[in-house]
């Protein structure tokens, strides 16, 4: 199968594919793209779902609706852009499904309480002793600062690869990257400052 | 010294994205600087704090399989039912349900329709029956009694048919 004999080798399979699309046949195409595109866009969803087995399902989705549209696909744009368009669509939808459904009111009196405490749980200073970790530094991080960064470092550190992933320009990666970095450190910063005062106010308390 | 922009060109350097010249600007930058040479320290040690952290997830072994098997068996389906022909007929309704919402007040309705045609062909009838003059039109032609009830029993009957045809068109139209 001419799919077959692409599918180790890097940078063919999208004119394999093209190739294959052009001559009615879809299913050797899809199996060239699945090869090519599955980890790619399971790495997206992951960075955009922030969680393995939704990013899993979510990855399930994007490639059922990329076989089943498959057939309409015009060539308007690349391979690669119309999966990624798929994913980031697919994602955000279930993403805000997903916010609806958990959607509660704060006039609930059960669920201000929860939320309070959730709220204690994720402010930086209330673990005193423990601080953050880098994890959770990087979920403070806005939305798009986020998923640029870890995309960065998930995809080889490519600006490239990132800007095509996000489908926004190389210049705007770079430009989110240097602020998730400088965010970053200002969080540790912080971090660390609070950790000297609980010293000095944990030296006074033994000092009185 | 400006150093917001040298933070830039840091992080530009610690992403090996600066040429030869600049790259030799910043390191003599970070030479006489403190605050620059904290924030290279800083970066780099994030850096490498991030790419501890951010590693490559991967799916698990079977799953391209999995998904190519969900859909030769979806594929082999479809045209099995295709080749025996055994695709679903079209319809307009997709369960008994639906279908009885249909009927049943379109039969309310015809039944609405006889009933008003009866009333008014037997009232017609009565009129008829109690009139003592023969119904006139103009040039001297003379209907009878009996000529004007069945003319009653016509026109009720096409009231009908019309009413019922109209009613049923409406209807489809919602379909």
């Amino acid at each position: 199968m001419e799919g077959l004999i692409c599918e180790s080798a890097a940078g063919c399979s999208d004119q394999t594919a093209e190739s294959l699309l052009a001559a009615k046949r879809h299913r050797e195409a899809f199996e060239v793209l699945v090869a090519q595109y599955q980890e790619k866009v399971f790495r997206l969803a992951w960075t955009m779902m922030q969680n393995e087995t939704a990013a899993q399902d979510m990855t399930q989705e994007v490639l059922l609706r990329v076989w089943k549209a498959l057939p309409n696909y015009q060539g308007n744009s690349s391979l690669s852009t119309w999966i990624y368009t798929i994913t980031r669509n697919t994602c955000l939808t279930e993403i805000s499904r997903r916010a609806k459904r958990h959607w509660v009111s704060l006039d609930d009196p059960e669920a201000g309480a929860l939320a309070e405490q959730i709220q204690i749980q994720d402010a930086p200073d209330s673990s005193a002793g423990q601080g953050l970790d880098i994890q959770a530094m990087l979920r403070r991080l806005p939305e798009k600062f986020r998923q640029v960064i870890t995309l960065y470092y998930l995809e080889e550190q490519s600006y490239e690869e990132v800007a095509a992933r996000l489908g926004i320009p190389i210049g705007t990666v770079k430009t989110y990257l240097h602020r998730a970095k400088k965010q970053l450190r200002a969080f540790s910063r912080a971090q660390d400052a609070d950790k000297s005062k609980l010293r000095i106010y944990a030296y006074e308390l033994c000092n009185i | 010294m400006n150093c917001a922009i040298f933070e830039d060109l840091i992080l530009d350097h610690l992403e090996h994205q600066l040429a030869n010249e600049e790259r030799q600007r910043v390191e003599a930058h970070l030479a006489v600087c403190a605050a620059c040479r904290a924030f290279y320290q800083d970066q780099k040690h994030l850096d490498a704090q991030l790419a501890q952290v951010l590693v490559r997830p991967t799916l698990p072994a079977g799953f391209k399989k999995e998904l190519l098997c969900r859909i030769d068996a979806e594929m082999a389906r479809t045209q099995s039912r295709c080749a025996q022909g055994q695709e679903r007929p079209l319809s307009l309704f997709a369960s008994w349900r639906e279908r009885a919402g249909f009927y049943l007040p379109a039969l309310l309705d015809l039944g609405g329709y006889v009933a008003v045609a009866v009333v008014v062909a037997v009232g017609l009838q009565h009129l008829c029956a109690h009139l003592t003059i023969s119904v006139a039109v103009p040039g001297g032609i003379a209907f009878s009694k009996q000529a004007v009830l069945y003319f009653g029993w016509i026109a009720g009957a096409i009231a009908l048919a019309s009413g019922t045809w109209i009613g049923f068109k409406e209807k489809l139209r919602f379909l």
